[in-house]
């Protein structure tokens, strides 16, 4: 069985505009531009980037909850683009996801019990009497008391939720986990404990993440490697250590200088970056962060700058060390 | 329970006493007055309708010797005939009664048609989007933009005069509002993650309309079907007020106000019978229907 779970290459996704009566397409949103990487069994991988940067979107469309527009996802070996819907259904059981929204991702009108069952009425798993037992031992794994079973989303709290969303996912058994920013409508006392739920989880079950956030001390805390998007491009990818402490890309660089410390006689460089995100409808020639990279050369203006292995598995995309 | 890294705060098991049946249905009645009120009404024309011939010994269609005076004018209301008797002599009291049943069989049954369409085309083209959206969307638009009345006394006078043509002709052609509605809260709908969740789960689309999308639209539908029944009512009186909804002798209200109106000098009871009878009925599904939706939805726009 081979190491590499999912093996994204030159994914893209573009959003057609659409102006006039006859909804004539007049340019993109190049939400995702060309993505690729491996993520390997058991491993994490974080997906940093500002808002906008096309994280979601990505993760979305690895799962083909939206079509990708071009590209390669395999998933243990089959392209999952390509699939026919009936093995497309079989293959959900293997790759799922949890959503960022807790008060979104329940629907109202179903208990927990009915919303857990949801999974495998759909694929029809154990019979119908011995759900209700798969539901209880679900809620006891994500550490919910198996009796709030039957009742409804708008009685629990929102870390209560996310964990009943986590539940959902772990119905159907998956290899492959896509977490949409799941904690980030948490409180930081609430994210630490869903933090540590998805870890023991991936211990006890052997899961893959995908786990896309745009907080930076959580996705040090919880990835092996990272992967930094910009612009629906990648700009860098390294292990969690190699990433935070030896930075490449600017972009990078500036993204850390940001993250707050908790220590007010530490001095730090902060890069502040000039300007707002260009739109992704109309991105930059040449490397997509030149308009606001602190340390742009003329070559950036009009060269894609190389994905290349600067170090030991560590992935650039940056001019700098062309 | 299970220390996961960190303390999971078990929520509190006791659960408070629950107030007695009666004491938190005389708040509620407190709180929504109007949907008790519109529900009494509407459960007050039920019963009307379904035990008439108990409330009422006579024969609506009856036209006893004793019901018209000497010179052919109707009777006033009196002991026997408590609402008065119109032209023909019959007792308008028994007529009004008998009349909730063709108010109700059609604003039931025709809403019910507006329903089944209006729910369906809403759910597929806020559902499926694109072309079928567009399509089933100007299609909808064309079916409102018809007058109403022209377009039910062209289709009744095709199928010809019964209420079961009645209800059929208005039903078909009220179900536009319906469809928009249901449409645009699939729309809303759509977009929240559970749907995303049921798909990501390998949901068919089957499924995913009728079990997660539909249960979750149900709240401005269930308004709006209440609401319609008032209207569909005024509908059918509207056509027997013509002339061209059911057929004599069968008692309808919008006929018997036509009468009424022809009498009004003479034999004012005639018109204010029917006339209250019809006010009251859709007014209670006006009521019912208000308070549903102020039940269901606090928000919306309309206070």
């Amino acid at each position: 069985m081979s190491d590499v779970l999912l093996k994204v290459e030159g994914l893209k996704k573009y959003f057609p505009i659409q102006r006039g009566v006859f909804k004539q397409t007049v340019g993109h949103v190049k939400a995702v531009d060309g993505i690729s990487f491996e993520v390997k069994r058991g491993e994490t991988l974080g997906v940093v980037g500002e808002s906008g940067c096309g994280k979601s979107t990505m993760g979305r469309s690895i799962l083909r909850l939206l079509e990708p527009t071009e590209g390669v996802v395999e998933f243990e070996g089959k392209d999952v683009i390509k699939m026919s819907k009936h093995t497309m259904r079989e293959m959900r059981r293997e790759m799922q996801i949890v959503f960022q929204d807790p008060y979104a991702s329940l629907n109202p009108r179903y208990s927990i019990a009915q919303t857990l069952m949801e999974p495998m009425v759909i694929h029809q798993l154990h019979t119908p009497s011995s759900r209700m037992e798969r539901v209880r031992t679900l809620l006891e794994r994500v550490g919910l008391d198996p009796d709030y079973a039957k009742r409804y989303p708008h009685e629990f709290s929102g870390g209560q939720r996310q964990r009943i969303g986590i539940a959902r996912a772990l119905a159907v058994n998956p290899k492959l986990i896509v977490l949409d920013e799941p904690v980030a409508a948490l409180d930081v006392s609430v994210q630490s404990q869903v933090l540590n739920l998805l870890e023991d989880l991936q211990k006890d079950f052997n899961l893959t993440y995908v786990f896309i956030a745009h907080d930076l001390s959580v996705v040090r805390h919880i990835s092996d490697r990272v992967l930094v998007l910009y612009l629906g491009k990648m700009a860098e990818l390294a292990t969690s250590d190699a990433l935070f402490e030896e930075p490449l890309h600017p972009y990078t660089k500036a993204l850390l200088s940001a993250v707050p410390v908790p220590n007010p006689d530490v001095k730090r460089e902060r890069v502040i970056l000039q300007g707002d995100l260009p739109s992704p409808a109309n991105p930059p020639k040449g490397c997509p962060f030149h308009t606001r990279c602190p340390v742009v050369m003329d070559v950036c203006r009009s060269q894609v700058p190389e994905w290349k292995e600067v170090k030991e598995n560590h992935l650039v995309a940056c001019h700098l060390y062309n | 329970m299970s220390v996961m890294g960190g303390t999971e705060v078990t929520p509190v098991k006791a659960i408070p006493a629950k107030k007695s049946f009666g004491a938190r249905l005389s708040k509620s009645m407190r709180e929504f007055p109007m949907v008790y009120l519109g529900a009494l009404i509407v459960l007050l024309l039920i019963v009307v309708a379904l035990f008439a011939p108990y409330i009422s010994h006579l024969n609506p269609s009856a036209q006893p010797n004793n019901g018209l005076h000497a010179d052919g004018t109707p009777v006033a209301p009196n002991a026997q005939y408590i609402w008065g008797t119109d032209e023909l002599g019959r007792d308008v009291f028994t007529r009004v009664l008998y009349g909730s049943r063709v108010s109700l069989e059609v604003g039931i049954f025709a809403s019910f048609i507006s329903l089944v369409i209006g729910t369906t085309l809403g759910l597929t083209a806020g559902f499926f989007g694109g072309f079928v959206d567009t399509l089933i969307m100007r299609f909808t638009d064309t079916v409102l933009a018809f007058p109403f009345i022209l377009f039910a006394m062209a289709l009744v006078a095709v199928l010809g005069p019964s209420v079961t043509n009645v209800f059929i002709a208005i039903g078909i052609l009220s179900w536009g509002v319906m469809a928009r509605v249901v449409r645009g809260q699939v729309l809303a709908v759509k977009e929240f993650e559970y749907v995303q969740a049921e798909r990501a789960l390998g949901a068919s689309t089957g499924r995913i309309m009728f079990k997660v999308i539909l249960p979750n639209v149900l709240g401005p539908v269930m308004v709006l079907t209440t609401l319609s029944v008032g209207f569909n009512i005024l509908a059918e009186s509207a056509l027997s007020f013509l002339g061209i909804g059911v057929r004599p002798p069968t008692p309808s209200w919008g006929s018997m106000i036509s009468e009424g109106l022809q009498t009004m000098s003479f034999a004012p009871w005639m018109l204010w019978a029917p006339g209250l009878a019809l006010l009251i009925s859709v007014l209670g599904f006006n009521l019912l229907g208000d308070g549903l939706r102020d039940i269901l939805d606090p928000h919306s726009v309309t206070h």
